[in-house]
């Protein structure tokens, strides 16, 4: 079955402010235009071959499949229709997060309520940086140890219970390798608040992980002694 | 109470190391900031031990958290649905 709901979507909403890539495309062969055909081509050849990528993103962010497959496939209708605005060159695949994540924000977010972690916008960087002073956070390298041992299963749960917005960030830094530049970009926000959102993300997640490994911990004392 | 902010800051301070622990740990200071940073790790264990279980964590989301590939159905609805936007524009 074929939604059409993605084309109206773009007709009606531009990806708003695509700084990844705002320029119109300059044509490589001076004064010879790309035919439809070509352009059709590219698009098929260079932007297909991040759908698996984009994919596991999606995932991240609706945390279902179907939602998934809906925003991605969204993504790829506004990626094809504004195609000439991308500039060969630069990166493709963070002007596809870009729109992705506009995508989402706009057209699915809005409709999603679930329980998530508070993201604390109260608290200060400076004081969160204060509370972890070494003394009271740092694990044991034993812990370390446990940490690296969890199931993907355990660190994707923990993953899903992140703010949208810090687990984002924390998926494009530690996932995809994007630098604080290209995910301020991405999330069309200032550098700033991409490492506020690491910094409280990653914080968050620490702690989620290192109460998973204790568990687990916990669970293999007890049926090593019965 | 201090309020020091970073930027400012000599990295003799674990505070201080801490609070770029990150940037560090995504190669996102200068060589300059690196090294002193690498430095006072070398020293401090405290903070070696917090920068481990840091990279570790990214490391454990790097290794579980990517990777699912998109359904074969999903790969042909987006083909199908480029040709049809193609036509219609």
């Amino acid at each position: 079955m074929l939604r059409t709901s993605p084309l109206l979507s773009y007709l009606m909403s531009m990806p708003s402010g695509s700084n990844v890539s705002g320029a119109s495309a300059p044509d490589s062969d001076a004064g010879r235009v790309e035919t439809d055909d070509e352009r059709h081509a590219r698009f098929e050849q260079d932007a297909l071959q991040y759908l698996d990528q984009l994919y596991a993103g999606a995932l991240r962010m609706t945390r279902n499949p179907a939602d998934a497959e809906d925003i991605v496939q969204e993504t790829y209708a506004k990626a094809y229709a504004s195609f000439h605005q991308f500039t060969p060159g630069t990166n493709l695949k963070a002007w596809l997060y870009r729109i992705l994540t506009n995508t989402y924000i706009n057209s699915y977010r809005k409709k999603q309520r679930e329980p998530q972690l508070s993201d604390g916008e109260n608290v200060e960087d400076w004081q969160l940086a204060r509370a972890e002073s070494h003394t009271s956070s740092g694990l044991k390298s034993a812990e370390t140890v446990a940490l690296e041992n969890l199931p993907d299963s355990d660190v994707k749960e923990a993953l899903q219970q992140l703010a949208p917005d810090f687990r984002l960030a924390v998926y494009l830094a530690d996932v995809e390798g994007f630098s604080y530049k290209e995910i301020a970009e991405i999330m069309g926000t200032p550098i700033g608040t991409v490492m506020s959102r690491l910094n409280r993300g990653r914080t968050q997640l620490r702690n989620l992980l290192a109460d998973y490994a204790r568990e687990r911990g916990v669970k293999r004392a007890e049926a090593s002694t019965t | 109470m201090n309020v020091d902010r970073p930027g400012d800051a000599s990295f003799d301070d674990c505070e201080h190391v801490l609070e770029r622990v990150y940037e560090f740990l995504d190669n996102e200071l200068d060589a300059a900031t690196s090294d002193a940073i690498r430095q006072h790790l070398a020293m401090c264990e405290p903070c070696l031990d917090r920068f481990d279980t840091e990279q570790a964590v990214k490391a454990l989301v790097h290794r579980s958290c990517g990777g699912e590939a998109a359904p074969s159905h999903l790969r042909a609805k987006i083909v199908t649905q480029l040709t049809v936007i193609r036509k219609t524009q």
